[in-house]
């Protein structure tokens, strides 16, 4: 299990800025398995997953200057670039995205895929989860983790185009609902 | 609530999930500079994705992180190392310049294409842009030359093997001049490779000198380049305390003419 160092943000952000050795282990510690998570889930073969997270790690540390806080959390940042290359990597070998659709619901509940790091936020999502409607977390599974376009996810899922966002948002109010509760 | 509906749209959602359009995204940006309430949504969606991100989390395999630290972290770490080796002394020696290594690397290796080319006379069209390039790339006097790994092996080996320690000898006069020297502990051996001293009347000559225990050892005679640049060997001098130029008769002499003295460095 993978240490966290309890840092703030912004502390982390100033750390990893300067080059510093010591803010790239404590980014990795703190975000790799996140990350790996999501790149596992648009590239199932583990080495090549592996691979799109050192060439995603590689260009956020290369990149770093490129990221502002004013744009959002670093999280996002960095999941974006990690996603944006597991595509890529697929698209490259021409697979089809939907051949590596998981169901997110068949995680919900279950140990497979998750690592617990956080015991307690974990309970509590995975309540949240359950309180979601499948067709929400599916739509959150093919925007957030399969990094569907809007078009994509319109034809996937079966709804206007015109209301992705919204049927989205909606799905992510319901839970985040929850997780306040 | 002036963004109301702009939030209430799912923008924001589109946005932290990576599914915006690149107009979409830019208007995304364009509010979050003026709407507090807009930063304050996003940030509570993307902590929301976060968590659900965590929560689906997978250990990579763990010598997956000392290999990206390796690759992160060991191109500056073997250019410091070998910088580091040649540190001065308590400030003895001037400190390593890279870029005038990689210049004078590269004046070496177009020294030696050229050589080389001259003898062969003709090349073909490739391998002349081939050189073209290489000279090109190694002239230039941009950082990531160094942090490109093949490039350094080939500097790094250079170095390591001829050991060569880079001594900068200025001017005991008025000017602003100076030279510049590589010499070697280990094989004794002198290059100059640049000075910007002024060209000399006919039959004279500069001529470097060596302090070797108190005394004056002849490191041989050179020209003024015009260019700056030169790769001239020198006589092998073994363990000298002070490099030194004077200008003497062409051919040089014995001893140096002390107050024609121009260039000097203390080792």
């Amino acid at each position: 299990m993978a240490r966290r160092i309890q840092i703030s943000e912004e502390s982390l952000v100033a750390l990893v800025a300067s080059g510093s050795q010591e803010g790239f282990r404590i980014l990795y510690d703190n975000f790799s398995a996140a990350l790996y998570g999501v790149i596992e889930r648009i590239v199932p073969d583990q080495g090549q997953a592996e691979d799109v997270l050192q060439d995603a790690f590689l260009k956020i540390w290369k990149n770093f200057a490129a990221y502002s806080p004013e744009k959002g959390r670093l999280f996002t940042w960095m999941m974006n670039i990690c996603r944006n290359l597991a595509i890529d990597h697929v698209r490259s070998r021409q697979h089809k995205l939907s051949r590596n659709i998981q169901s997110l619901e068949s995680f919900v509940g279950t140990e497979k895929g998750s690592v617990r790091m956080e015991h307690l936020d974990f309970i509590g999502i995975e309540t949240a989860l359950k309180k979601l409607k499948p067709e929400q977390l599916y739509l959150i599974q093919l925007a957030y983790f399969q990094g569907y376009t809007q078009e994509e996810i319109s034809e996937e899922a079966g709804i206007p185009l015109g209301t992705v966002k919204t049927r989205i948002r909606s799905a992510l109010q319901t839970l985040r609902d929850e997780l306040r509760n | 609530m002036k963004h109301h509906d702009f939030i209430e749209s799912g923008i924001l959602e589109a946005y932290a999930t990576g599914i915006a359009s690149a107009e979409e995204q830019k208007k995304v940006s364009q509010i979050l500079a003026e709407s507090k309430e807009a930063k304050e949504e996003l940030e509570e969606i993307e902590i929301c994705l976060e968590r659900l991100a965590r929560y689906f989390a997978l250990e990579p395999n763990r010598k997956r992180k000392s290999e990206i630290e390796d690759q992160i972290f060991m191109a500056d770490d073997a250019l410091e190392n070998l910088s580091r080796h040649y540190l001065p002394e308590k400030g003895r020696y001037q400190i390593f310049q890279w870029w005038s290594v990689a210049a004078s690397i590269a004046f070496l290796l177009a020294a030696g294409f050229g050589w080389w080319g001259y003898r062969n006379l003709l090349n073909t069209q490739e391998s002349l842009a081939q050189m073209k390039a290489e000279y090109e790339l190694l002239s230039s006097e941009n950082l990531k030359l160094y942090k490109d790994q093949q490039k350094m092996a080939s500097l790094g080996n250079y170095l390591s093997n001829e050991g060569a320690v880079q001594v900068i000898l200025s001017s005991t006069k008025k000017d602003p001049m100076k030279a510049t020297i590589f010499w070697n502990p280990q094989t004794h051996e002198v290059w100059l490779i640049g000075s910007n001293l002024p060209p000399l009347p006919e039959g004279k000559q500069y001529q470097m000198w060596g302090i070797v225990s108190g005394k004056p050892v002849d490191a041989g005679v050179f020209d003024a380049s015009s260019s700056g640049s030169m790769l001239v060997p020198m006589k092998p001098m073994e363990s000298p305390s002070t490099f030194a130029v004077t200008i003497e008769n062409q051919g040089g002499s014995k001893s140096p003419t002390m107050n024609s003295m121009c260039l000097k460095a203390d080792l």
